[in-house]
């Protein structure tokens, strides 16, 4: 069908991705990928989700599909969260380095120089 | 051009001002500013009086308030981006330290602070010893107050009281002294407004010793409309928060 020949090329070209990336963080590579080798495995044989939903209490597979991507999706905004901050703490550091490499002393004025510091050369 | 931490400055800035702090060691006035170039001159007029040592940290105001404060004969740091208050602190107290520090004063720019309080509290820093003096302006006087700015501040005290244990009678107030020791064991990593908390949480959990002195604050109406606004309190909780959780 078309609809599993699109879904699961894809899902092969994300679990490439994650592999292709696995030197940036080993942990999180891993589990892309099993994500999408276990999509693959849904998508190829439809009838494992619905066993797999009541094997674990759920009625449907297509509801246990959409639990998953939830908890999916919530790990990855957590994740990005944490860059985030991260990120932030670097620039502030970067940004306090600037300041403090270019502070500037009430003689600067006197010799008529704006006191918007230059970086030194 | 000639910058601050060139160390043939250090001497010369470092020396200790005799007429203004009665030969304290050398002290450092911190100013974080943004946008008070109506005020900053004023400010840093009556604050010579505490030391002549002083760094404002230019978070990257949009008006004159760096140059303002150079040619008011301060020292200037500016971030090239605006970080927030507790940032440019942090910046301001790295500078003062470069310097030669003894002691260090946080003093706000926009004048609510009186420059005799901040020198009570050099003083009792020196007599006394200790790592910390804060001010409370429950102990002194808060002129011009709202009654809802005092109960939430009255609320937030009771707040702090209970997560970090320090007797303290004020949060949120911007004038402190450190010694240098002191300052070099704070880090600030709240760089908007929660770092008020956060230093007071620090003082707890190095155990660091110290005092809370009277002091008096002056709402004016510029100080009202730059300051905080009072739905910020539930925006510091917030920031408090998410920083234990994600430390």
């Amino acid at each position: 069908m078309i609809i599993q020949f699109l879904l699961s090329s894809i899902l092969l070209g994300v679990f490439a991705y994650a592999l292709s990336q696995r030197r940036r963080s080993v942990p999180i590579s891993v589990a892309i990928m099993a994500i999408s080798l276990g999509g693959i495995v849904l998508v190829l044989f439809p009838e494992v989700t619905t066993r797999v939903a009541h094997a674990v209490g759920v009625g449907r597979g297509a509801d246990l599909v959409f639990y998953c991507f939830i908890l999916i999706t919530l790990a990855a905004i957590f994740n990005i969260h944490l860059r985030l901050r991260a990120t932030t703490e670097t620039i502030t550091e970067l940004a306090r380095a600037w300041a403090l490499a270019t502070a500037s002393c009430p003689d600067d004025t006197k010799a008529g120089r704006s006191h918007r510091a230059v970086l030194p050369n | 051009m000639k910058f601050a931490n060139d160390p043939s400055r250090l001497l010369l800035d470092s020396a200790p001002d005799a007429r203004s702090t009665q030969g304290i060691r050398s002290v450092w006035l911190v100013i974080p500013a943004y946008n008070e170039a109506k005020v900053i001159s004023d400010t840093l007029r009556s604050a010579r009086a505490v030391s002549r040592n002083i760094v404002v940290v230019d978070d990257c105001s949009t008006d004159a308030t760096g140059q303002l404060a150079l040619e008011a004969g301060a020292h200037v740091c500016r971030h090239p981006i605006n970080l927030g208050q507790g940032a440019a602190l942090q910046t301001g107290i790295d500078h003062a330290l470069a310097q030669g520090a003894e002691v260090i004063v946080t003093f706000d720019a926009d004048g609510q602070h009186q420059p005799a309080d901040a020198r009570r509290m050099v003083e009792t820093l020196d007599q006394l010893g200790c790592d910390v003096v804060l001010a409370s302006r429950f102990r002194g006087a808060a002129e011009g107050i709202s009654g809802v700015r005092r109960t939430i501040l009255r609320l937030a005290t009771w707040y702090t009281r209970l997560t970090t244990g320090l007797a303290v009678t004020d949060t949120h107030n911007g004038l402190r002294a450190f010694s240098r020791n002191a300052a070099r064991a704070l880090r600030i990593r709240q760089n908007r407004m929660a770092h008020a908390s956060e230093i007071l949480e620090a003082i707890g959990r190095l155990k660091l010793q110290y005092v809370e002195v009277p002091c008096t604050i002056t709402y004016t109406e510029y100080s009202r409309a730059k300051g905080q606004r009072l739905s910020g309190a539930f925006a510091i909780l917030t920031d408090l928060y998410l920083r234990r959780l994600y430390k």
